[in-house]
C-alpha cells in the first residue's frame, strides 16, 4: 500500500461520478482513487504515470539536496 | 469460414451478486449503472444449481449443461503426475463452451478470467485465464504469469502491464471499504484487511484487462468474469449491517462497509464498460448464485471442503439489454443453464438438443422458435479448443497412474498424498452426484452416493443418499441409511469427544451437527410416507433449534396442509416468508392455505406473488384459476387455466375447469367442446367413488350397489389399497367402470386422469358416533373421548366438503343412509339416474329390507 497522508478532498472523491474527460475534470494524484481503477487500463496507465513522475521528482529533489549539502 | 456478425454480445459475470443487496443500493442512487441497464432491458432472478460451487456453475453457464456432462466438479483436480492437487483446469472440460461454438461460426471472442480458463484456449480472439490476476510475488519483484495465462502468447507482455498488485492499493482506494484504515495502523496489517485489498486489486486487474481488450481488439463476443463480490462477501458479509450480537463491535466498525463498497465499485466498473459499447451491443449481466445477507446468514461455516458455500443463496441476478430485448420488464423462471441456449438463439445459431437449459424467450420482443440441432459436439470445425491430447479426465488419469503404481512400473506416492487425492476424488464425485440430483437424475446419483458412503462413511455422503432415496420414494432404503447414519454419527461424536484438540481434518463432517439432521431426515421420511402425526413433532423439534430454516418451515406447513389444518399451515408459511420473502413455495403454500380457508382475495395475491418469482409453475396457475372462479372472475380464471394447460398440456383438471366455465359461466359451448374433446382422448375411464367419514355404512352401500347389478369386486385388500393411493394408483386401472371406496382423507390423492362419479354417504353424527364408541368396548365412554370423536368426525366431513368444492365439473351425489332406508324406491331411483344405469330394483329393495 502506498503510504502518506491523504487530503480530506480525496476522501470525499472516492465515489464521485466518474468524469471521463480526465484532463479537464479529474486531478490525478499518486494516491489514485477507485474512480481511476474503474476507468480500467486507461486509468491505471495515467495513475502509474503520475506515481512514476512523483517518484522521479522525489528522487531528483533528494539528489539536489545531497548536492546542496555537499556544497 | 467467416460470417457477418450482426451485433456484438457482452457477458459480464459477477460471482454471488444478489438483488437483496443491489435493490436497496439502487433505491439510494448508489448503483446507477445497473439501474440504467435494467431500464433498457429485462431483469430477474437466476436460479442456481446444486451444489452452488463456482467452477461448476460458471462452466454450466458457458456450456448449458450440468457437471456430469461438462466434467468440472469441484475446485481442484489431480496434478498430471497424480501426486498432488491443483486448481481445476480448462482441459478437464468435456464439452464445447459458448466461445468454442461461436469460434466455429466465425465469431471473434475475448474471454477474461472465466472459471476455469487456464490454460487459455486457442480461440480466434483473446483468452486471459483465471490465473492472470493472482499476485505471486511481492510488489517490485518480477511477477511472472503462469504458463498458458494469455492466448495469443504474443499479448502476454502487454497484458502484464494491466495487473494491479495488492500492495499498490492506496489508502484513498481502500478508504471506502474500511474508513478506519486511515487512522488505524493495526487494521492495515490485519489478514482480513489484506484479503480485502487483494480482492480489490484482482477486480481492478480483470477490469483493466477487459477494457483494454474491448478498446484495442476486434471482437464479436466477450465474456468477463469477476469473482470479487463473492470474495468481499465471504470476507465481510458477517459484518454487514445490521450487526448480529455475536459480532464484536470493533470488527463490525472496521469491516461493515466492505460489501457495499464492493458492489458500488462493481457498478463503477460497469458504468465504464457500458460507456465503451454501442447501443447495438447486447449486454448480459449475471451471477451464478446469491449470497445470504440478512437473518439467513449462517452462524458458523462448516469445517469441510467447500464449507463456505453454505453462505450462498439459491438465486443470482440476471439483466439482459440490447437490440430485440424487451425494455424495463421483469422476467422469471431463468436458470444459469439457460444462458448458453439463450445466447445461441440471440446470435441466430442453433441450440443443441443435448443442452439442458432452455431459451429465455421471455426476454425477446418478438420471439420465434429456436432452430435445434442434435448436438454442437458433433459439428466439425475449428472450435478453438485445446488439442484432444491435452483434454483428459484428470481423475481417470490419476486412476491410470495408480494402476501403474500397482503394477510396479512407477514408484508409489506417499500414503498421505494418495489419501488426499482419494478424498478429493470422492468429494468431486459427491458434487457431481448432488448436481445430478438437482437435475432429477436420481438413479446414477444414488449409485455414486452408495459407493462413496460405503467407502468412506462420510456423514454428508450418507445424508445426501438418504435425501436421494427419499426423492426416489425408496423409503425402506432411506430408513436403512438413517439407521446407519445413527451409528456412524455416534462413533464420530465419541471419537471427537476423545480428541482433545479440535479436528483439523478439512474433510470433517460438521455440516449438520447442529441442525439435528437425523431428526430432520426422519421427519421428512415420515412426511413423505404420509405419516404427518409422526413427522410433525420431529420437525417442530428441529425447528426450535433452526428457526431460520426455510425448508423446515415449508415442510411443517405441508404437514398442516396434509392434516387440513390450514390456519396452522398459514402461520408456518408466514414464518417461511419472514425467512425469505422471495420463496415461491412459501407464497404458493400460503395462497393455498388462504384458498382452503375461503380467503380468496388473499389467495390470489399470494399466487400472483409466487408467479412473480417463478412464472413456469402450472400448479400455481391452476390454484390461481380456482381462486378466481370463487371470486366470479371467470375471464381471468380462464386465462390462468389456459396458461396452466400450455405449461402442462396433460393437466386434465385444468381442462375440466375450462369446460365448466365455458359451458356454465361464459356460454361458449364451442370452446367447452374443444376441451371436452381433449378430455375424452386423455381420460382413461370412469370410476365410481364411494366416500364418507370413517365407520360410515359404506360396506352396506357397496353391497346394495352390487345387488343392483354393478360390478364390485368386494375385497378388503383392495380397500386397503385405497388407503395407500398416495404411493400407488395402478390398481385403479382394474376398476374402470366399477365402484371403489376411498377414505375421505385420501380423496385429494385421486389421480386426475379418470372421471369420477362420487357418492358421498352422508351420515349424521348421531348415526356414526354409536359405531365408533362400540369399538371402544366400553358401554359408556368417557365424556372427553366422545367430544374428541365428534371433533374428528366433523373434521372428516369438512375434508370431504373441501374436496368436493375444489373439484371442477365433478359429479357428486350426496346420499343420506337413513333416508335411503326410509324411502328406498325414491333414493334408489336417484342413484340410478346419477349413475345412469338400470338397477335391479327388486334385489336392492330386498337387500335393504334384510338389513
Amino acid at each position: 500500500m502506498l503510504n502518506g497522508r491523504i487530503s480530506p478532498q480525496l476522501l470525499i472523491l472516492h465515489f464521485i461520478e466518474i468524469e471521463f474527460n480526465m484532463e479537464k475534470e479529474y486531478q490525478i494524484t499518486s494516491q489514485g482513487s477507485l474512480g481511476l481503477l474503474a476507468l480500467g487500463h486507461v486509468g491505471i496507465r495515467k495513475w502509474r504515470e503520475v506515481v512514476e513522475k512523483e517518484k522521479l521528482e522525489i528522487r531528483n529533489s533528494s539528489k539536489e539536496n545531497v548536492k546542496k549539502n555537499k556544497k | 469460414m467467416s460470417k457477418k456478425i450482426k451485433n456484438k454480445i457482452l457477458v459480464i459475470g459477477w460471482d454471488a451478486a444478489d438483488w437483496k443487496i443491489i435493490m436497496p443500493l439502487i433505491e439510494q442512487g448508489k448503483m446507477p449503472a445497473i439501474e440504467s441497464l435494467m431500464k433498457r432491458g429485462v431483469h430477474g432472478r437466476l436460479q442456481t444449481l446444486d451444489p452452488p460451487l463456482s467452477p461448476m456453475l460458471w462452466t454450466s453457464i458457458a456450456t448449458g449443461v450440468r457437471a456430469d456432462k461438462h466434467g468440472i466438479g469441484g475446485f481442484v483436480e489431480p496434478t498430471p503426475n497424480g501426486e498432488g492437487l491443483r486448481p481445476v483446469t480448462t482441459t478437464s472440460r468435456k464439452v464445447k463452451a459458448i466461445w468454442n461454438i461461436l469460434n466455429q461460426e466465425g465469431w471473434k471472442s475475448n474471454v477474461v478470467a472465466w472459471w476455469p480458463s487456464n490454460p487459455a484456449e486457442p480461440i480466434n480472439g483473446v483468452m486471459v485465464s483465471n490465473l492472470y490476476q493472482v499476485a505471486t510475488k511481492a510488489l517490485g519483484e518480477d511477477w511472472e504469469m503462469p504458463n498458458g495465462t494469455v492466448h495469443p502468447e504474443s499479448l502476454s507482455e502487454t497484458m502484464k502491464e494491466f495487473r494491479v498488485h495488492p500492495h499498490e492499493i492506496s489508502l484513498a482506494m481502500a478508504h471506502p471499504f474500511m474508513p478506519n484504515i486511515v487512522d488505524n495502523l493495526e487494521l492495515r496489517k490485519a489478514n482480513k484487511t489484506l484479503s480485502v485489498l487483494k480482492t480489490l486489486s484482482n477486480a481492478a486487474t480483470i477490469h483493466s484487462a477487459s477494457t483494454y481488450l474491448m478498446a484495442e481488439t476486434e471482437w464479436d463476443f466477450m465474456a468477463v468474469y469477476h469473482d470479487a463480490i463473492d470474495h468481499f462477501c465471504h470476507i465481510a458479509m458477517r459484518y454487514f449491517p445490521p450487526r448480529r450480537p455475536e459480532i464484536p463491535l470493533e470488527d463490525f466498525e472496521n469491516y461493515k462497509d466492505v460489501v457495499e463498497a464492493g458492489y458500488r465499485f462493481h457498478d463503477m466498473m460497469l458504468d465504464r464498460t457500458l460507456s465503451m459499447i454501442d447501443e447495438n451491443t447486447t449486454v448480459i449481466l449475471l451471477s451464478d448464485h446469491g449470497f445470504h445477507s440478512d437473518h439467513q446468514r449462517p452462524l458458523y461455516i462448516p469445517q469441510e471442503p467447500s464449507g463456505p458455500a453454505v453462505e450462498h443463496s439459491p438465486y443470482g441476478i440476471f439483466v439482459m439489454a440490447g437490440p430485440g430485448i424487451k425494455q424495463g420488464e421483469q422476467i422469471s423462471g431463468a436458470s444459469i443453464i439457460d444462458i448458453t441456449p439463450t445466447i445461441l438463439y440471440h446470435a441466430g445459431l442453433s441450440v443443441g438438443k443435448d443442452m439442458e437449459g432452455k431459451v429465455l424467450y421471455q426476454c425477446f420482443s418478438t420471439p420465434s422458435p429456436a432452430h435445434m440441432i442434435e448436438s454442437w459436439e458433433n459439428v466439425e470445425g475449428n472450435s478453438g479448443q485445446h488439442d484432444t491430447l491435452m483434454r483428459e479426465d484428470p481423475w481417470a488419469a490419476q486412476e491410470a497412474l495408480q494402476q501403474l503404481v500397482e503394477l510396479g512400473y512407477i514408484e508409489a506416492m506417499e500414503d498421505d498424498k494418495l489419501l488426499q487425492v482419494e478424498k478429493s476424488k470422492r468429494e468431486n464425485e459427491y458434487y457431481i452426484a448432488r448436481n445430478m440430483i438437482n437435475g432429477g437424475r436420481l438413479k446414477p446419483a444414488i449409485e455414486i452416493l452408495e459407493r462413496i458412503f460405503e467407502e468412506s462413511n462420510v456423514l454428508r455422503y450418507g445424508q445426501r443418499l438418504a435425501f436421494a432415496y427419499l426423492s426416489k420414494k425408496m423409503y425402506l432404503k432411506c430408513q436403512e441409511v438413517i439407521e446407519k447414519l445413527k451409528v456412524v454419527d455416534l462413533e464420530e461424536r465419541t471419537k471427537r469427544k476423545q480428541e482433545t484438540e479440535q479436528s483439523l481434518d478439512p474433510f470433517g463432517n460438521n455440516e449438520f451437527e447442529e441442525p439435528m439432521y437425523l431428526e430432520y431426515l426422519e421427519g421428512l421420511l415420515n412426511l413423505a410416507m404420509n405419516r404427518p402425526r409422526k413427522a410433525l413433532p420431529l420437525l417442530e423439534n428441529v425447528q426450535k433449534k433452526n428457526p431460520n430454516n426455510l425448508q423446515l418451515a415449508t415442510s411443517i406447513a405441508q404437514i398442516h396442509t396434509l392434516r387440513k389444518n390450514f390456519k396452522a399451515a398459514e402461520n408456518q408459511y408466514i414464518t417461511a416468508l419472514a425467512i425469505d420473502d422471495r420463496s415461491t413455495a412459501a407464497h404458493y403454500g400460503l395462497g393455498l392455505s388462504f384458498l382452503r380457508q375461503s380467503k380468496f382475495n388473499e389467495a390470489v395475491d399470494e399466487f400472483l406473488l409466487a408467479l412473480e418469482q417463478d412464472f413456469f409453475q402450472p400448479n400455481i396457475h391452476y390454484h390461481l384459476g380456482e381462486a378466481l372462479v370463487k371470486l366470479d372472475l371467470f375471464e381471468d380464471a380462464v386465462s390462468a387455466f389456459q396458461v396452466c394447460t400450455r405449461l402442462t398440456p396433460g393437466m386434465t383438471k385444468a381442462h375440466k375447469w375450462l369446460v365448466e366455465i365455458y359451458q356454465n359461466k361464459l356460454n361458449k359451448p364451442e370452446l367447452a367442446e374443444q376441451n371436452l374433446a381433449f378430455l375424452k382422448s386423455n381420460i382413461k375411464g370412469d370410476i365410481i367413488v364411494c366416500t364418507g367419514v370413517d365407520n360410515c355404512e359404506y360396506e352396506q352401500l357397496l353391497q346394495l350397489l352390487k345387488a343392483g347389478g354393478l360390478k364390485i369386486e368386494y375385497d378388503h385388500d383392495e380397500f386397503n389399497e385405497a388407503a395407500k393411493i398416495l404411493f400407488t394408483n395402478d390398481w385403479l386401472e382394474n376398476n374402470i367402470g366399477k365402484v371403489v371406496y376411498i377414505p375421505s382423507r385420501n380423496l385429494s390423492d385421486l389421480p386426475v386422469n379418470y372421471n369420477y362419479k362420487v357418492i358421498y354417504l352422508d351420515q349424521t353424527l348421531d348415526e356414526i358416533l354409536p359405531v365408533r364408541t362400540s369399538k371402544l368396548k366400553k358401554s359408556i365412554p368417557e365424556k372427553s373421548i366422545v367430544v374428541k370423536m365428534l371433533k374428528t368426525i366433523e373434521k372428516e366431513k369438512y375434508i370431504i366438503d373441501l374436496w368436493i368444492e375444489s373439484q371442477p365439473n365433478q359429479q357428486v351425489l350426496i346420499l343420506n343412509w337413513n333416508e335411503l332406508l326410509d324411502s328406498d324406491v325414491e333414493q334408489i331411483s336417484i342413484l340410478s339416474e346419477f349413475l345412469n344405469c338400470d338397477f335391479d330394483l327388486e334385489k336392492m329393495k330386498k337387500y335393504l329390507h334384510n338389513l
